[in-house]
Order: structure tokens, then sequence, then C-alpha cells
């Protein structure tokens, strides 16, 4: 039996067609998300005398997980956080901590699949972007200038030398609003004038160096296999910075791509090194044909790359899956 | 200078025809027609030394090339690279994950129990669109029911005609469309232009002019109509374009390949819809690909264009072109099919006279 592990409340289309192949195939798979632990209402407790955990979830019987999330964090606990007095801080406090135990209750949820096929293991999904860059840069693939610092100084020191720089979270990139602000944890471009209107130390900050790009390319890895494609986010003016921002008139040009094997070589340990057996790379190719590593998506979207480039991913997946739970 | 190869982009793809050829740009949609040498030139260039190529042709042809490829650069059709290999051709293979993938119902004269028959064979065969078709009367309490019973299927969309009568109540229809949130279209046809008394600002119910108060609606060729995607171009280079995993339930409960054709291989009534659905008999006119019928095969749209086999120019001949095409892949014209002098024996045929003249 398959278990598909995911955050019940997230949906999307390419996640839809890898269940479609799932029956196609005649598989035989069963959910699990986070909220059954946190939200439903059901008991369930891990013990330490060897038994498994107690959710009346037969564990023993899965022999392949696909893991796609797990919770959304910021909904736990929502009504008791709401009748609560205090101080913000505290709520903020208690918050965070509740948070840090969420993550050391899941890990022991998790353990439940030390003896399953895991795609990919939840354990390995939460590496850190500089960490990736550390050990990218070790196996010798090219990374963009890469900087924390809180200070003022050393980052103009760092822009006069780059040119042009990026922030960007170390974790995850998220938003999220309330009635009076908009917090975004992204990419973004940072400017001279940015730098002059902060104090001279501040939060500490990932900043890199803007890479020149010729062609952006996504990577998608499973299974020690690269399906890979080329975005030509150059050729229209507007999607320049990030090609998120599309054009919907225009969309970018999307097309299959073949990394060089050396590149691919240097991937592959990489991705076993951070133990992922599936994740979306992403890569720039510069003009002078270097390709520069940015970052891995272990949980990462797969239908726009799948779809542009026909490969078929989703019963890529599906298939992967099968196979491991014989 | 190193060499430099001007090529297409993976999912812009030539279709060659008799004497015109398109660029079908699968990722924007949009179908380019270019002349057959311009289409050859660009196959044997792609991964070669595009500007000595170029340099092979007379002065005067060089300059029109140039153009071309300018054109192409300019709509983001193609590209100049000197690493053409790193860019591979599209994966040109077709599946989809079910066993059946659209079906047709003529649902007027079913009842219950033949609808419980069919949402159950639709949830097992993995169907994913639906078309409901009610061509004189309406009865949405059998709409509910179906919607009701697809409730455990993958059913993506469902699609529903219905005429326009005086029974006809917008409010009902509106309660539907929010309750089976799957009911994505409702379209009200037979709409008498000088009625106004019905009106609705629910995006999903649409109301036309036309009549659709029988089959032979069914099976026009119009480019407005062709469908430029990857999974139609790739599905087009072995199946038929309009039958392929498409069931029929007619409205005597016939199985079929499309409610417009004679062939029946079984009958709700006594015959189980999956094993029928199933049989190599019913999934023989799938694999009537564009290549093996007549003119089509010779037509630059043949990779996006809808096809119908229940409509033909000569009904006897199952490899027989669309009737209601007016296209002539040859003299490269779209006239007026129903105008054709060579159509008017199948025209006949299909008894199409009464139809037209609405
Ligand atoms: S074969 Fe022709 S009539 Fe039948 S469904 Fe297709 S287009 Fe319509
Ligand atoms: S000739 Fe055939 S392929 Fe071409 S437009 Fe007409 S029906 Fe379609």
């Amino acid at each position: 039996m398959i278990l598909i592990c995911k955050n019940y409340k997230e949906n999307n289309e390419s996640y839809e067609e890898v269940i479609d192949w799932l029956l196609y195939n005649n598989a035989q798979f069963d959910f699990l998300s986070g909220e059954d632990y946190y939200e439903n209402g059901k008991h369930w407790s891990i013990a330490l005398d060897n038994s498994q955990d107690k959710l009346s979830i037969p564990f023993n019987e899965y022999k392949s997980v696909w893991f796609r999330g797990f919770l959304r964090h910021r909904y736990h606990l929502e009504e008791t956080f709401k009748d609560l007095e205090s101080t913000n801080d505290n709520i903020a406090e208690l918050r965070w901590r509740i948070g840090q135990e969420i993550g050391r209750i899941n890990t022991q949820i998790f353990n439940n699949f030390r003896d399953t096929y895991q795609l990919p293991s939840p354990l390995s999904v939460k590496s850190d972007k500089f960490s990736m860059l550390r050990l990218a840069k070790e196996l010798g693939l090219d990374i963009p200038d890469s900087l924390i610092t809180n200070s003022k100084k050393e980052l103009l020191y760092f822009f006069k030398k780059q040119q042009h720089v990026i922030t960007k979270p170390l974790y995850e990139t998220v938003y999220f609003n309330d009635e009076s602000y908009v917090a975004f944890f992204k990419t973004d471009k940072i400017t001279e004038e940015v730098i002059e209107s902060l104090p001279s130390t501040f939060f500490p900050s990932l900043f890199q160096g803007y890479v020149e790009k010729d062609i952006e390319l996504r990577a998608f890895y499973i299974e020690e296999e690269f399906y890979t494609m080329a975005i030509f986010s150059q050729l229209d003016p507007q999607t320049k910075v990030d090609f998120r921002n599309y054009n919907d008139e225009r969309p970018n040009r999307n097309v299959p791509y073949v990394l060089p094997k050396e590149i691919e070589t240097k991937l592959k340990i990489l991705m076993k090194e951070l133990n992922l057996n599936t994740g979306s790379i992403d890569l720039i190719k510069t003009p002078d044909k270097k390709y520069v590593f940015l970052e891995v998506n272990p949980t990462g979207q797969f239908g726009f790359v799948s779809k542009p480039c026909n490969y078929y991913l989703e019963d890529k997946i599906a298939n992967t899956l099968i196979q491991h739970d014989r | 200078m190193n060499k430099k190869s001007f090529k297409l982009f993976a999912n812009c793809i030539i279709v060659k025809g008799a004497s015109l050829a398109t660029i079908c740009d699968l990722h924007r949609g949009k179908v380019y027609s270019i002349p057959l040498p311009l289409a050859e030139f660009l196959e044997k260039t792609e991964n070669d030394d595009t500007l000595e190529d170029i340099k092979k042709f007379s002065q005067e042809d060089q300059e029109t090339v140039q153009e071309y490829l300018e054109y192409l650069e300019k709509n983001e059709l193609g590209f100049w690279t000197d690493e053409p290999d790193r860019f591979p051709d599209l994966n040109l293979q077709w599946k989809s994950p079910e066993h059946i993938n659209n079906a047709i119902i003529e649902i007027e004269q079913l009842d219950n129990d033949d609808l419980q028959k069919i949402t159950t064979a639709l949830t097992n065969l993995l169907c994913k669109f639906v078309e409901i078709r009610f061509y004189k009367t309406i009865d949405l309490d059998k709409l509910a029911f179906f919607a009701e019973h697809c409730a455990k299927s993958v059913i993506r969309s469902i699609t529903v005609f219905l005429p326009f009568t005086s029974k006809l109540d917008i409010k009902e229809i509106e309660i539907l469309s929010i309750k089976y949130p799957r009911i994505v279209l409702f379209i009200v046809h037979s709409v008498k232009e000088k009625n106004t008394t019905i009106k609705t600002n629910n995006p999903k119910i649409q109301m036309i002019s036309r009549v659709i108060d029988g089959q032979s609606h069914c099976g026009i060729i119009d480019p407005k109509l062709f469908s430029i995607k990857i999974p139609v171009f790739t599905e087009s280079l072995k199946f038929n374009s309009c039958l392929n995993k498409k069931l029929s339930i007619d409205s005597n409960g016939n199985i079929k390949n499309c409610p417009s054709m004679s062939n029946v291989f079984g009958n709700i009534k006594t015959d189980d819809i999956e094993t029928v659905a199933e049989s190599l008999n019913f999934q023989k006119n799938w694999n009537i690909h564009k290549d093996l019928i007549d003119t089509c095969k010779d037509c630059e749209y043949r990779r996006v264009c809808t096809d119908c086999r229940a409509y033909v120019d000569n009904p006897e001949d199952l490899y027989s072109k669309p009737l209601k095409c007016g296209y002539d892949p040859y003299i490269n014209k779209w006239e007026d099919w129903s105008r054709n002098p060579l159509k008017q024996k199948a025209i006949k045929y299909y008894s199409f006279q009464e139809f037209l003249k609405n």
C-alpha cells in the first residue's frame, strides 16, 4: 500500500494527476496529514516500547510513502490563541515554542516510515539554502557569491563588488498578511537606496550576487534521472528579474533541455549528500555557459516542467511509488 | 565565430501538408502557415550551421529566408543557439490515465436505473469529461440524479446542453450550478433572439440561438475549434482525434462510439458498459488517425484538427474526409462545405438539408 503525506488543504493539478495514474494502475493508496494528528480530534500516542504509532494507522502496511507536505504551521491551535489574553511578545514566543515542539513531534511521527520507501524522506526536506550552497561549492558547482551579514558596511562592500544584489530567505519563501501589514520572505532585488535606508546593523540576512542569465533551468530529479527544462526568461523584458511574474499573453518559452553529464554527476552527488531521492533543482546558465546552482526544492512543483516538455512526470512519480510498493 | 543553428522551440512543431506547412505553437496555442520550402529548410538547418545553409540559396532567396527567420525570432517561435544538441525535440509520446476519457450522454429517454449504470461505469472507467445532451425537453431532476451519482468519480467537468423551452427555470439551473461544481457549463440552446425573459449573471450559464435539437449539429470542422495543445497533437499521431477513449450512450441506451454513428456495440439494458467499452471491437475506430484519412493525411492542420468520423464525404468509406470540413489542403482554401457540389450526395445521405435551412 502507498501512503500519500500531504496537507489536506492544499491541492493542485499535477498532484491530482499522480493520483489519476495510481488509479489507472490499480494501486492501493491512503492519505495522511498533520491534520490527523493535530486538528481532527483523533486519539493517538507513540510509546517507546517499540510498538508503532497508535493512531490506528497500520504503518507496517505501507511500503511506499510519497511526501508532499504535512501541516501548514500557521493554522496550529488558531482557536487557542484567539482567547488568550497576553502580550504580543508572549504570544509570539508561545507560537514559536509550539512550532518547535511540533517539529520534534513530527520527527517522531516520520520515524514510523523508517523501514519504508520514502519519496523523499520528510526528515531531509528541511535543509537551508546556505548549507546547500556550501555543499554545491564543495562539489565544484558554480554558485552565486553569497553572504550572510547583519552589517551595512559589509553589504555595501558586497554591493560595490557585485553591482547587482538580491536577498532571499535561508528557509522557505512565504508571505502572510494581517489587517495592517503584509510580510514577505521572498527573493528581492537590493538597490543602493535600500542599503542607504538600512541601519548600520540589521537582522542578519542572506544576500547573493545577481547572476547574468542566458536561460533559467529547472531540473526535476527523481531516482537518478533528470528531467530538465529551459526557461527563456530573457526574451521578454517584462520577466527579466523573476520569471514568476509571467506575462500571460506571451508566457516564457519552456522547452526540454539536456544538462552536461558532468553537471548531472555533481548534482547527483549533491542530492545523495542531502539524502534526497527527488527534488526540483534551480540553475542558471550564464551567457558564458556556466551552470550556476541556486537551490533545491525537495517538494517543489513539477507540473510546470512536466506539461510543456511532455515529460509525463506524474506517471513517472506514480510508477516509482508503485514499483517500491511490492 | 562559432557556428550557430536556428532552431524552433521544441513545442513549436512543423507539420507539412500537400502545398503548405504549419508551425503548431503548442505552448501558446497558435498555428502559423509557412511555405513548404521554408519548413524543409528549418528541419534541415536546426542542428547545422544555419548561416552557411542560407548561403546555398540564390541571392534573392537568401533575403526571403533571412526575413522569415527574423519573423520567427520576433514572434518567439525560434532562437539561435550554438549548442543545438542541448535542446532536444519534444517527446511525442501520448498516454492518458483513463480507460474512457470523455462521454456523451443523450439523457432525455433514460431512466434513473440507466443513469445509475452509466455513472457507475464512468466512475470505474476513470472518465474525466462528460457531455449531457437534452435536445427537446428538460428534466433537471435527472441531471441532479446524475451529478449526485458521480460523487465518487474522477470526473473533472460536466457540460450540459439544454433547449430553451417555456418550462426552463433559470433559478433551478443556478442552484444546480452551485450545488454541483463539477457541472462547469450549461449551454441553453435554441434561444430565440427576441426572447429577453431569461437573464442570468452566472458565468456557467450560456445562451445561444443555435438550435441543437438532434445529433446532426455535431462534427463541424472549424479552425476556431482547433485545439493547439501537446496532448491533442501527440494523440493525433496514433489515434482518432475525436473518438479515441470516447463513449456515448444514445437516447435508446445504445452503447456507441458517438451518438451520430450507426454502429451499436451493445445496450445498457442488456450489456455491461465497461465490458463493451473495453472490447477490441468497440475500440477499433479509435485507431483511425489522421494519416490514414483521405485528404486529411495531406493537410497541414491534421495534428490540431478535431476530426469527425460520423459525417464523412463518402459514408461507405471509414477513411473518408470529414463532410463538414470546407478546407482543401491542395489549394489551401476554406469554403462553405455545405455548398460544395461534391458533398451533395453525402449531405443527402445524412438528410441534413432540413438542418441546414435553420
Ligand atoms: S464523430 Fe463527429 S458527430 Fe461524432 S462526436 Fe465526433 S465530431 Fe461529433
Ligand atoms: S482536411 Fe482534414 S485535417 Fe484538414 S482541416 Fe479538414 S478535416 Fe481537418
